[in-house]
């Protein structure tokens, strides 16, 4: 390989990934900070600090290890949590980066962590992201959900970590390649890791084959980001990723387990700042009475098969609305006096 | 066992002080909207029907088997079904499965709400000012109704004889 290729992935690329890297993560946080002050879901009455204090209150969800996703997948959620806590504090903690960053025109310097938990830290990343990795393939229900794309990112996020820890213990020195070029390795998929990073959305999603359309997920949601919108005879999920703050309540409400947080890579979601997304749709049904649109046809299917498992025969007033019920109800138990 | 609200339908003036007791009690507003028990009515060939309507609190409640989150149980000591808040999430399954209409999501607190009975003293029974409210064990409503339909029956009897023959009054 040429040399000024590898000077170049060594110095310049480096410099235009940081100022990527920062400048993206800035924009994103300008615009959620933008959306959550538009968004409707603020006390409305009261001092500016009780805005402020909301604000912080959902970025503390946002940053803080407490995912109500929990309830479901306690397991999962906490090794989530450790990954993500390592992949952050192994780069900015490790005494050769700093190192190297006190040696830039910045000078900036920082207490690192002791270099043998980094170390165990490095390892535990490598095998986590490799338990992601099986678990994805291994379990049937994750292998529907997932593509090669989820795969694919996990790999990309802990491949800087395999090639900074054979390169630091030389593990694959003597060949000669890999003795060559491991730090070359390292620093590029580092920087497609940062680059794939800024452009990195965990969303909302519902699945359409389990999704009832009952909506307590807009309920639930403490932002406002999941909102129903009917018109017609159609109820649609709207959604809008700046101002989701990953707190899974949408999960852990979910009575048929049909919403998912799910990672995606996407360019033009980047740049898509106010705009709302059609998740789902759901078919309703009308009221037999008064024919105002009245509840999701799933649901009442699933009601009916529920009511049918315990032996009862589906009332007639299923498909009538709860003042139609009440009407048809009273009718049927007070007749007009003869 | 059990306690249920008994609907006298004859006495009811429909002034509707039952629907703001309710929402003032439980939402702490006057709101008929959000009140547990709800007036109903209807127009049959000139005449206005008005008839409070709540829960039946039925023997195998439909609420309760529909729930997915399993919110829905009864109370031990009155036998009224009670909504757990914590476990609710809004779905509206139990409104779409009872049969009477009773039970509703309410938009503002985003739970389901059903008639609770105020815990064995219902504040609607106190403030019915006719007394077609009333608050009875449920194995009386039996012996109630009986009594109504063939107090009703003696009328509708005597009636007949006096269009029959006006002549013998």
């Amino acid at each position: 390989m040429p040399l000024e290729w590898l000077n170049f992935i060594d110095g310049q690329l480096l410099e235009i990934v940081f100022y990527l890297f920062g400048i993206g993560l800035g924009i994103r946080c300008l615009a959620f900070l933008v959306n959550i002050i538009k968004s409707q879901f603020l006390p409305d009455q009261g001092f500016a600090w009780k805005k402020a204090r909301k604000i912080l209150y959902l970025l503390a969800v946002f940053f803080l290890p407490y995912h109500r996703g929990l309830v479901k997948q306690p397991v999962y959620t906490i090794l989530r949590y450790i990954f993500h806590a390592c992949l952050f504090f192994i780069p900015v903690f490790y005494s050769g980066h700093l190192n190297m960053l006190v040696d830039t025109h910045l000078g900036w310097y920082w207490e690192p962590i002791p270099d043998n938990y980094i170390e165990t830290a490095t390892l535990l990343v490598i095998g986590m992201g490799c338990l992601f990795i099986a678990r994805r393939i291994v379990l049937q229900r994750t292998r529907k959900q997932s593509s090669l794309m989820d795969i694919f990112f996990i790999l990309i996020t802990i491949l800087p970590f395999i090639t900074g820890y054979w390169y630091v213990n030389e593990t694959l020195d003597h060949i000669s390649f890999f003795k060559n070029y491991m730090w070359y390795l390292h620093v590029f998929s580092g920087e497609v890791m940062m680059t794939m990073a800024v452009f990195l959305f965990i969303r909302t999603k519902l699945e359409a084959s389990r999704c009832v359309g009952c909506s307590s997920c807009t309920i639930s949601c403490p932002t406002g980001t999941l909102e129903v919108k009917e018109t017609g005879t159609k109820r649609n999920f709207l959604y809008s990723q700046y101002l989701c703050i990953c707190c899974g309540a949408c999960v852990s409400t979910c009575p048929e387990t049909a919403a998912i947080l799910k990672h995606e890579i996407s360019i033009p979601l980047f740049f898509r700042f106010f705009g709302k997304k059609k998740i789902n749709e759901i078919t309703m049904n009308r009221c037999e009475g008064c024919r105002k649109v009245y509840a999701p046809d799933p649901q009442i299917e699933k009601i009916k098969t529920i009511l049918c498992a315990n032996a009862i025969i589906p009332p007639e007033t299923m498909g009538y609305c709860r003042r139609c019920k009440q009407l048809l109800s009273n009718h049927m138990r007070l007749p007009h006096p003869i | 066992m059990g306690f249920v609200i008994l609907i006298h339908a004859d006495k009811c003036s429909g002034c509707q002080m039952c629907e703001v007791a309710c929402s003032l009690k439980h939402m702490k507003e006057c709101n008929p909207e959000r009140s547990r028990i709800r007036m109903i009515k209807t127009e049959q060939n000139g005449q206005y029907d008005l008839l409070p309507s709540t829960c039946m609190q039925c023997e195998t409640a439909m609420c309760e088997l529909v729930c997915p989150m399993k919110a829905i149980s009864r109370n031990p000591r009155t036998g009224a079904r009670m909504i757990d808040e914590k476990k609710c999430i809004g779905c509206s399954s139990c409104s779409y499965a009872c049969p009477f209409g009773a039970c509703f999501v309410d938009r503002k607190i985003g739970k389901s709400i059903v008639c609770t009975q105020c815990d064995g003293d219902p504040t609607c029974v106190k403030v019915c000012p006719s007394g077609a409210l009333e608050y009875v064990s449920s194995d009386r409503v039996n012996i109630a109704l009986k009594r109504s339909a063939a107090k009703r029956l003696v009328d509708a009897a005597a009636l007949v004889t006096v269009t029959a023959n006006p002549a013998s009054c």
